[in-house]
């Protein structure tokens, strides 16, 4: 049980480390960057 | 003292997520290549002061837009801002919530405010969760326009982190902007002075029942790299990490709770008797107290 514990924080970080790198790859970068530089009249409250 | 520390790195994270001091010149946001970096913290990306993204507000924009992408062959489901996430729980869990959100180092500050305090009921903590399905994913991904563009719910109708560091200070840059205000941000206001109060009387009311920033993180708390270990053979239940908790986490019920969120102040300042101490990787560090609970003398 203790080394199965040890073993699942490492499987989950690679896990999301993989699915980060496919974020970046597939663009998903400049999305996050095209909407955050633009105000965000939804956050203001009058959007 | 962790209790000095924390509160400087605070206010450093507060100050980087904020240290774009150009906008009362620009009367405009930060729109440099920086906010395409996510922050760990909640805080609002139409912040005149931001230097990065919000990662609530990126993922809802990747679901209000996802019908639209896929019929342009695009299917961004914000694995970026997932993969990010992931990775910071995975190795600490809910810990960014103690030490790098700018909105949890407010709660804390306002909570210092002397008045009569209350508890929450347990129950309330799950809303969170339901905040993060609903407003992030199914509201901003299903009700959708005639273009099939979403709304991000949680943006538009519940964050007060939102209203206070965007929409008043926006307002007070850009007065054009004023004219568009409408019941929508009256009701934006109404949310963020309820908060406000509650925060007085109640430990982080909004991570505990509404963040669903700490809702993702609170799901990595049991499967992180650094956890925390409870030790019931030294364990008195004296309460003491109960009554010190900024989370209102009764820790002798079990580590790793979902509302646990790595202060570690049960840790360094609360327990007199060595019944809590934390692992990184598996390998147990040691209580910084080991005094074990004194038995009563006998009487003369």
């Amino acid at each position: 049980m203790k080394q199965e514990s040890r073993k699942i924080p490492f499987v989950v970080l690679v896990i999301f480390i993989i699915l980060f790198i496919i974020g970046i790859n597939i663009n998903e970068v400049s999305a996050v960057w095209e909407k955050a530089v633009q105000i965000c009249f939804n956050c203001i409250g009058i959007g | 003292m962790m209790w000095v520390l924390r509160r400087w790195i605070q206010t450093a994270a507060t100050f980087l997520s904020n240290a774009y001091l150009m906008f009362p010149a620009s009367r405009n946001i930060y729109q440099g290549r920086l906010k395409s970096v996510c922050t760990p913290g909640l805080n609002c990306y139409s912040c005149p002061a931001a230097t990065g993204a919000c990662p609530l507000g990126s993922l809802q924009n990747f679901y209000a837009t996802l019908r639209p992408g896929l019929e342009q062959g695009r299917l961004h489901v914000g694995l970026y801002v997932i993969g990010f996430l992931g990775i910071i729980g995975s190795l600490v869990g809910r810990m960014p919530c103690a030490w790098v959100c700018p909105f949890g180092f407010l709660q804390e500050i306002i909570y210092k405010i002397p008045s009569r305090k209350f508890e929450i009921p347990h129950v309330l903590i799950y809303g969170k969760y339901v905040f993060l399905g609903l407003f992030i994913v199914i509201l901003p991904a299903v009700v959708v326009d005639d273009f099939g563009y979403g709304v991000t719910w949680f943006c538009k109708y519940v964050c007060p982190a939102g209203t206070l560091e965007a929409g008043i200070p926006m307002l007070a840059l850009q007065p054009s902007l004023r004219e568009l205000i409408g019941p929508l941000f009256y009701n934006k206001m109404a949310v963020l002075l309820l908060f406000l109060i509650l925060m007085v009387f109640i430990k982080r009311p909004f991570c505990r029942v509404v963040c669903p920033l700490g809702a993702i993180y609170s799901l990595f708390n049991r499967v992180s790299v650094f956890r925390m270990v409870h030790h019931p053979d030294k364990c008195v239940l004296c309460e003491e990490c109960y009554r010190h908790c900024p989370m209102g986490v009764r820790f002798y019920e079990g580590a790793n709770q979902v509302d646990c969120i790595r202060c570690l102040k049960c840790y360094q300042e609360s327990c007199k008797f060595g019944a809590i101490s934390y692992e990184v990787a598996g390998i147990r560090l040691p209580s910084i107290r080991t005094k074990r609970p004194e038995k009563e003398a006998p009487a003369d």
